[in-house]
């Protein structure tokens, strides 16, 4: 069984809806808080993202995961300020991925245990878990999601930046031809 | 012939006398009863421990009929809610009263409901060697004695099975997950095939299970 405790020291663990998840921490993370999630661009309408994130130039399409790994096409209700965006990295690939909790865990903290075969996922994401009292802590792999959000048809950073360029080039459209229309002078 | 149910102080094996004829049983099994409907058969030797008063660990994205393991002797043991499996999607008492049970909170009752009568640990031989399962009981174990006449090929347990299953995927599944059929009380019983119940191949066959 692969150990991670021996590659990492710290692990971040998130909450999806009832469901949590433990991933190894490297340079691929940046956690983000929600507050900068921006509308999703109206033409990659076919896309499960539910918004994105805009870190410098880069930005980072938004996922909402059930506890089955199913995207949520629509943004949770609001129930405070403890949702959160993991944000991830991968070659072309930047996601952000909606978070209910997330708080880091040092690695001496985790004893990681093979999941019984039987409550295995048909989508073979998680085989390993660590149980922190009765709560049973799943082992995903980043790029075992990023590869799992990628065959749902999640976007690139290159397909995002072009939906956003063309979204940015319809409203300067839109304005122009407001402006040229006559706009009523504020009385 | 009906079953032998075990006194404790007869060792096995041995011959019982019927109609002049010595008979040698085939083996002795264990009967299950995991709802007031739902009674399956494993081997004698399968039966590991009866454990009771053990706090469930629930494992959410896990599989609805096993989102549930116990923390045993630095294992973690699936705990397998077989009526789930086969009654599900909502498997319930009140769903037997023809009642709306569309919530699966109401299927995570059944197990916790079961729990009162213990748990049924189980082992048996997987690929890693050997594995540990669990089933909630709603009635203690009984010792039957098991001879050849009260075998039945898996295809007994699709008519008056007395397992309560109406459709056929459900009878499909069960039939996947058993080795044959006992004879018990003149219904036909799943004897489990415990290695294939608790593996992962149960997912790999969604035309069977997942449409339940």
């Amino acid at each position: 069984m692969f150990n991670a405790n021996q590659i990492t020291s710290t692990f971040v663990r998130i909450k999806l809806q009832e469901r949590q998840l433990l991933l190894p921490l490297d340079n691929r993370f940046n956690l983000e808080s929600m507050t900068a999630l921006q509308d999703k661009p109206g033409d990659i309408e076919t896309d499960p993202m539910i918004g994105a994130v805009l870190i410098g130039d880069t930005h980072f399409p938004v996922y909402h995961l059930a506890d089955d790994f199913s995207c949520i096409s629509h943004r949770p209700a609001r129930t405070g300020d403890r949702e959160m965006i993991l944000l991830l990295s991968h070659d072309e690939y930047q996601f952000g991925l909606l978070c209910r909790e997330l708080s880091l865990v040092e690695a001496n903290d985790i004893y990681l245990s093979r999941l019984p075969e039987a409550m295995r996922s048909a989508d073979g994401l998680v085989e390993q878990v660590w149980v922190d009292g009765s709560i049973a802590v799943g082992l995903l792999y980043p790029t075992m999601l990023m590869a799992y959000l990628i065959s749902l048809g999640a976007c690139s950073q290159q397909q995002l930046t072009q939906a956003h360029v063309r979204l940015g080039s319809q409203l300067h459209h839109q304005n122009t031809l407001a402006f040229s229309g006559g706009l009523d002078e504020p009385s | 012939m009906s079953l032998v149910e075990l006194n404790s102080s007869r060792a096995f094996p041995f011959e019982i006398e019927l109609k002049g004829e010595l008979i040698s049983p085939l083996g002795q099994a264990w009967i299950l009863t995991l709802s007031p409907e739902l009674q399956v058969v494993i081997g004698r030797y399968e039966l590991k421990y009866l454990e009771s008063g053990t706090s469930l660990i629930k494992v959410p994205g896990a599989p609805d009929y096993c989102n549930r393991m116990i923390h045993w002797r630095e294992q973690l043991v699936p705990v397998m809610n077989l009526p789930r499996l086969l009654y599900c999607p909502h498997y319930c008492h009140l769903n037997r009263e023809g009642q709306d049970a569309s919530t699966p909170d109401h299927c995570n009752g059944c197990i916790d409901q079961s729990m009162e009568s213990g748990l049924a640990m189980v082992a048996f031989r997987s690929e890693q060697g050997m594995a540990y399962g669990a089933f909630p009981l709603v009635e203690a174990p009984k010792l039957i004695t098991v001879f050849a006449d009260h075998v039945l090929p898996i295809a007994n347990l699709k008519s008056g099975s007395g397992h309560g299953l109406r459709s056929d995927p459900r009878l499909e599944a069960l039939q996947l997950i058993s080795q044959a059929a006992i004879r018990y009380r003149q219904q036909p019983v799943a004897l489990l095939s415990l290695a294939r119940l608790f593996s992962s191949s149960l997912l790999a066959t969604p035309s069977t299970l997942g449409q339940v």
